[in-house]
């Protein structure tokens, strides 16, 4: 049988007084949460980190620099394993110029298509090498934020009831549970 | 961690022999609270009936990482 939360809660060495108090809350905030929104659409990842080619990210943009040829290109600093980007054959030090049809000049140029993306999606991307300053036109599919990017292993954030769920989950299945928590900058 | 030991195929194998979440530490006050994370990254392994059986704090190379979790993962 599926043991509550609040049972599982009894038995942790942590700050379990303070949990009680706060969970019928924490559960009810996620319930009324739940009623309200439907649940989130995953979102479009490319799986790389970045960084603008000029820095001119805080300046607006004036009719000149609309007409002029400004430096075009998005910088990438880093590609994670297995992800859209690796899979592409997109690698650390490409300049990334054009995301489907959106010339790239700064990061939020980049991240503002990828919320508008839907995972699955294929897109073209434009690129110069950075090995042989080559431009190259390489297709992307996109994957979904949770875990995709990673193949194999199957992942949700946990809340209390998804770490409840992945309990009951993990008694089911003879397995044990783990919970990673990351913060921005890992 | 998350850009270079979660992804790592050793890692990966591993991780498909446990039932594996994350927490979002900023959106998720209250597990974090509960897994008492104070510091990121962390990983908190935990038996289907709560209990915690190791904590994994900081960064680990992803071969050592997996090796630890297989330790683990046999431990009772």
């Amino acid at each position: 049988m599926r043991r509550p939360f609040s049972a599982v809660l009894n038995e942790l060495p942590v700050k379990a007084t303070l949990m009680k108090l706060h969970l019928p809350v924490l559960l009810l905030a996620s319930a009324v949460a739940f009623a309200e929104e439907p649940p989130k659409p995953k979102r479009a990842v490319l799986g790389l980190e970045s960084h603008a080619a000029a820095q001119e990210e805080e300046e607006p943009l004036g009719l000149e620099e609309v007409l002029v040829d400004r430096v075009c290109g998005v910088v990438v600093d880093k590609v994670a394993e297995g992800g859209a980007a690796a899979k592409a054959g997109i690698k650390a030090g490409d300049v990334l110029l054009q995301f489907g049809d959106q010339k790239l000049f700064t990061n939020d140029d980049l991240t503002d298509q990828l919320k508008v993306a839907k995972p699955g999606a294929e897109v073209k991307v434009r690129l110069k090498r950075s090995d042989t300053l080559k431009e190259e036109t390489v297709t992307v599919t996109l994957t979904a934020e949770d875990g995709a990017a990673w193949p194999g292993v199957e992942w949700t954030y946990a809340g209390p009831e998804q770490l409840d769920d992945a309990l009951a989950e993990a008694k089911k299945a003879g397995k044990k549970v783990l919970v990673g928590a990351s913060g921005a900058e890992t | 961690m998350d850009a270079e030991t979660y992804p790592h195929e050793s890692v990966r194998a591993e991780l498909a022999k446990w039932v594996f979440d994350r927490v979002d530490v900023e959106g998720e006050r209250g597990v974090a609270e509960l897994l008492q994370v104070s510091a990121v990254p962390v990983a908190v392994a935990l038996t289907p009936d709560g209990r915690v059986l190791r904590r994994f704090e900081g960064h680990f190379q992803a071969r050592k990482f997996a090796d630890l979790l297989a330790e683990v993962r046999s431990s009772r």
